[in-house]
């Protein structure tokens, strides 16, 4: 195919701005989908992204559209996930277009979120296409929108096109514009087969299947091919492009986007950002920017019967089969018994997968309170990962600890400055920079430990901000923190899944807050159940659920039996889904509860 | 259906009289004020029930030794209506010689005249609703009847030549001093009843009593104050000659309820009128709990019954545990590995080494029963849930 029919895009949006139904939009105009095919938002098919209204995974589509020019072109949309917790997927979406639509809400204007994904764009050097979308919205407010775009990137106001993805008005007029202002890919068609996965699915019939976008050279079913990172060689059996299903070619060559089958039975073989090479004519180098996904926030995950163990292990098997960034390994609690400590890109795939779990394979499931891995220098010299505050090593055997730091961009009204501004102290931000996008929303930079954000962050900051705060993030490394282990005990006795590491000047309040609500959750029993909080062995926090006094129904004649029976069946009946601490029986809720410890 | 369970024991016969003049602010029993024109009605759909059973085994073939007049307040009958039911009764089932026939009283409702047409009529045990023997007590427990009226109850009651008088009472109310409690006692003691029942009150779901306890506007008395009133009724009511036979109820020996006690060892019970409950030793039932519901219903030749339970092995296994533990006289080992073919000792290990092991220890050895220490009448429920 000639290069010079293709333009590669993606649409950069944020949560509800439009992106899904412009996509929609462009899918009827060059006829992609039919009628009668067409149900809304065709490129978020997981039921959980429908509802949450957001894209977990990338996706992509083909489509031939006959422009004014009367050149018939190949659109290629490459969807890009809209959360934080992905933004590595973004990046390699982004670096398989030339282009990308920026859609921004006329009424909500420019959102963190959008700003982060388009800075990697503009890094990226991709020609970016401003739109103002919901134009029609009584309470759009055009002018104020376009100045926050041009003060963003810098362009002419004539260059913002302005849309309504639901009427369709100014759609087609958007993809003009992509066909004239985004560059036709480049590529040496005579070099070596490199070609960029920016996604991979898995299919039980045919394996891992990669997304593929060819940079240079040709790839062609019957070749073997290579990853780069992993040197593994398969045979491709099957190329193609992804209309609304997959439809096989015999090749694509530079600037396509498609699909390739090679019999690969594992995701992990098709990692995203990847380089595919021709395996008999191997190129020199990868294409830049593959990056390892590393979990940064880790949580047990254990079956509320442990007669589930095994379907847990199977469920979470085939869960990773179509998403290589989940990574879990055994793990024994003694409160919990069986289960696994499962890595996850960030709090919302944590959701996602604990969701799939108990939705889709019907697993009752309980999650230990997540954390972050810290690096635990050993007074011997040795860095040791730590995942699991259970595995943290007593406090004589290690120097110092390092934690993980994020740094932040939130953007808010500047009425809300002071709120986020207490809130940042709260959870230990590091104050950098204040800058305004226009003169009524104020661009917040703060460094904060992962650790503090991971938990109900964002929750607190849109309640403190009454919706308005968006907020995003990046890794940016380790650093040393005052960092304890804050262990609960139950009579004497610690609770391995309720250990937590936690700043020091922090134990003391979250040791009460737990001490407090664990006494709210378990019931009395026939002896006093003592609850401390502890740091090594020094006890900060107690309280204590008194034992039962009293126990004894008064009347139990012919009618009562049956009542009196089944209260007791019932109780029983909790008491089996109780974990058994010693003697202490405690309820599951307890183990979530310190979740949702205020 | 299952073969009739084999019991060798006498059956019990209860009658519901669901009428009251007013309803305790306490009371979670079915009972209905101010309907007593109702009565004649309900009379006769009894007597329609009685006639069903009694054509219906396992009852035809049953020997009872007690009938039990409950409610509501079955006073609110007149002596010739008791009559007539216990003659129907006595035509169409086999009784034993000795049958105990207990009627409940109301204080103040029933007449000394009326009284002695009951015993006419065959009645030989009476239970009198006393509750409390402080005016202010018994209005807090919003009761209609006073104390004089309990004792001219009393005085009736052995004017008509009953040797076998039970006394009700109620303990732990909301802000009750423990001298209060005392003198109750004492008074119901000088009255010489042969039983006493003597009731924790219970904060029921849906009684006036629970709406206020949730509104704050009365603070139930705390598990620590009720302990020390149960224990000092147990140890008082023991020392004057009372046996504690079961959680709430004390007897001079030999005048232990046989009625009562027939819900506790397993026998078969046969309960008619309005919300009673049946049990033939695999299945329980129980009837509507309105009555216009079950006169309408007899009256259509259809059985009254709302609701039924087959009770599989383990459920018997189980209220044999619960119904055994509520009585001094505890579980008697040898009968229940008998009827249930099993190991007692290694079936409940777990949960006698838990109960025995405990400080102090809430359940002990009596030869080849298990009863209940004196702490495990406290926590006789906790103890009964060990066995679920």
């Amino acid at each position: 195919m000639n290069p010079a029919t293709i333009r590669n895009f993606c649409i950069i949006a944020h949560i509800d701005h439009g992106k899904s139904t412009l996509a929609d939009r462009f899918l009827e105009i060059t006829a992609t989908v039919r009628a009668g095919e067409m149900h809304d938002q065709v490129l978020d098919d997981m039921d959980l992204e429908r509802e949450r209204g957001i894209t977990i995974k990338a996706h992509a589509i083909t489509m031939k559209y006959a422009a004014v020019d009367k050149t018939l072109y190949t659109l290629n949309l490459i969807d890009t996930p809209g959360h934080v917790d992905f933004s590595y997927e973004v990046s390699r979406s982004l670096a398989a277009c030339e282009g990308a639509i920026l859609v921004v809400d006329a009424a909500q204007g420019v959102e963190a979120q959008t700003i982060s994904t388009l800075y990697q764009a503009i890094e990226g050097d991709l020609t970016i296409i401003p739109v103002i979308n919901k134009v029609d919205l009584p309470s759009a407010q055009i002018d104020v929108v376009k100045q926050q775009i041009i003060d963003l990137i810098g362009c002419d106001e004539e260059e913002i096109l302005l849309a309504s993805a639901k009427s369709g008005k100014g759609v087609q007029e958007i993809l003009e514009a992509v066909i004239s202002r985004v560059p036709a890919p480049v590529g040496d068609e005579n070099a070596p087969l490199r070609a960029l996965v920016f996604d991979s699915v898995y299919d039980p019939y045919r394996g891992a299947i990669a997304y593929i976008r060819v940079v240079h050279g040709e790839i062609h079913t019957g070749m073997d091919i290579k990853f780069f990172t992993t040197g593994k060689v398969f045979e491709i059996t099957e190329v193609g492009t992804l209309r609304l299903k997959k439809e096989p070619t015999q090749s694509l060559s530079i600037g396509e986007v498609g699909y390739c089958i090679a019999g690969i039975k594992d995701v992990l073989d098709t990692k995203v950002g990847d380089t595919i090479m021709d395996a008999s004519n191997p190129a020199s180098a990868p294409l830049p920017g593959y990056r390892e996904v590393l979990p940064m926030v880790f949580a047990g995950v254990f079956p509320t019967v442990s007669e589930d163990y095994e379907d847990l292990r199977t469920a979470l098997d085939k869960l990773r089969l179509n998403d290589a960034a989940l990574v879990f390994e055994p793990e024994t609690s003694v409160a919990l018994g069986f289960g696994f400590r499962v890595g996850f890109l960030g709090l919302l795939h944590m959701e996602i997968v604990q969701e799939r779990l108990e939705r889709e394979y019907g697993l009752d499931l309980l999650t230990t309170l997540p954390n972050v891995e810290y690096k635990v220098h050993m007074t011997d010299g040795r860095i040791v990962d730590v995942d699991n505050p259970a595995d943290l090593p007593s406090r004589g055997g290690y120097n110092f600890i390092e934690e993980p730091y994020i740094t932040s961009q939130i953007i808010v009204p500047k009425e809300f400055i002071g709120n986020v501004m207490k809130l940042a102290m709260d959870r230990r931000g590091i104050y950098k920079n204040t800058s305004y996008i226009d003169p009524t929303r104020a661009d917040i930079t703060y460094e904060f430990p992962l650790t503090e954000i991971i938990f109900d962050f964002f929750d607190k900051l849109k309640s403190m901000t009454k919706g308005y705060a968006s907020f995003d993030y990046d890794f940016i490394g380790f650093k040393r923190g005052d960092l304890v282990k804050l262990d609960i005990l139950i009579n004497g006795d610690p609770v391995d899944a309720l250990s937590h590491i936690v700043h020091k000047d922090k134990a003391y309040d979250w040791g009460r807050k737990i001490c407090s609500k664990m006494k709210e959750i378990i019931p009395r029993q026939m002896f006093e159940v003592a609850i401390q909080a502890a740091i090594g062995s020094k006890i900060i926090s107690r309280e204590t659920v008194r034992a039962m006094r009293k126990d004894v129904t008064s009347k139990c004649y012919g009618g009562d039996i049956t009542r009196k029976r089944k209260l007791l069946e019932k109780q029983k009946e909790g008491k089996r889904r109780m974990k058994q601490l010693g003697k202490v029986e405690i309820p599951q809720d307890a183990f979530l509860a310190i979740l949702k410890v205020d | 259906m299952a073969a009739p369970a084999k019991n060798s024991k006498t059956a019990a016969l209860y009658i519901h009289i669901p009428f009251c003049t007013k309803r305790c602010d306490y009371c979670d029993f079915y009972t209905v004020a101010n309907q007593e024109h109702i009565i004649p009605s309900y009379l006769a759909a009894l007597e329609t029930e009685i006639g069903h059973y009694a054509a219906t085994p396992p009852w035809q073939i049953q020997h009872f030794s007690t009938i039990y007049f409950g409610g509501g307040t079955p006073s609110l009958l007149t002596p010739p209506q008791v009559q007539h039911i216990i003659k129907t009764l006595k035509r169409v089932f086999t009784f034993t010689d000795d049958t105990e026939v207990t009627f409940e009283v109301n204080p103040g409702s029933a007449t000394q005249e009326n009284m002695h047409g009951y015993v006419d009529a065959g009645v030989n045990r009476l239970s009198i609703g006393a509750q409390s023997f402080l005016p202010k007590e018994l209005q807090q427990l919003d009761r209609v009847h006073s104390v004089d009226e309990t004792i001219a109850t009393v005085e009736s009651v052995r004017g008509a030549g009953i040797g076998n008088l039970s006394i009700d009472l109620i303990f732990a109310l909301p802000g009750q001093r423990p001298s209060n409690w005392r003198y109750s006692l004492e008074r119901a003691l000088e009255l010489q009843p042969e039983h006493i029942s003597a009731y924790n009150l219970t904060i029921e779901q849906g009684t006036p009593l629970q709406r206020s306890v949730a509104a704050g506007k009365v603070y139930p008395m705390s598990e620590g104050r009720q302990r020390l009133f149960y224990n000092h009724t147990i140890g008082f009511l023991e020392q004057h000659g009372y046996s504690h036979y079961e959680v709430s109820n004390y007897a001079k020996p030999g005048f232990e309820s046989r009625h009562n006690s027939k819900y506790w060892d397993g026998s078969f019970y046969l309960g008619l009128g309005a919300s009673a409950h049946s049990f033939d030793g695999r299945r329980r039932y129980w009837n509507v709990r309105s009555f216009a519901q079950y006169i309408k219903q007899l009256k259509h030749a259809q059985l009254p019954v709302a609701g039924e339970e087959m009770l599989t092995k383990p459920q018997r296994e189980f209220e044999t545990i619960m119904l055994g533990l509520r009585q001094k006289s505890g579980i008697d080992v040898r009968d229940f590995e008998r009827e249930y073919e099993i190991d007692f000792q290694s079936k409940y290990r777990n949960q006698l080494t838990k109960l025995t092991s405990h400080v102090p220890p809430l359940i002990r050895w009596h030869e080849s029963r298990l009863v209940l220490t004196r702490e495990g009448w406290l926590l006789c429920d906790a103890v009964c849930a060990e066995f679920v």
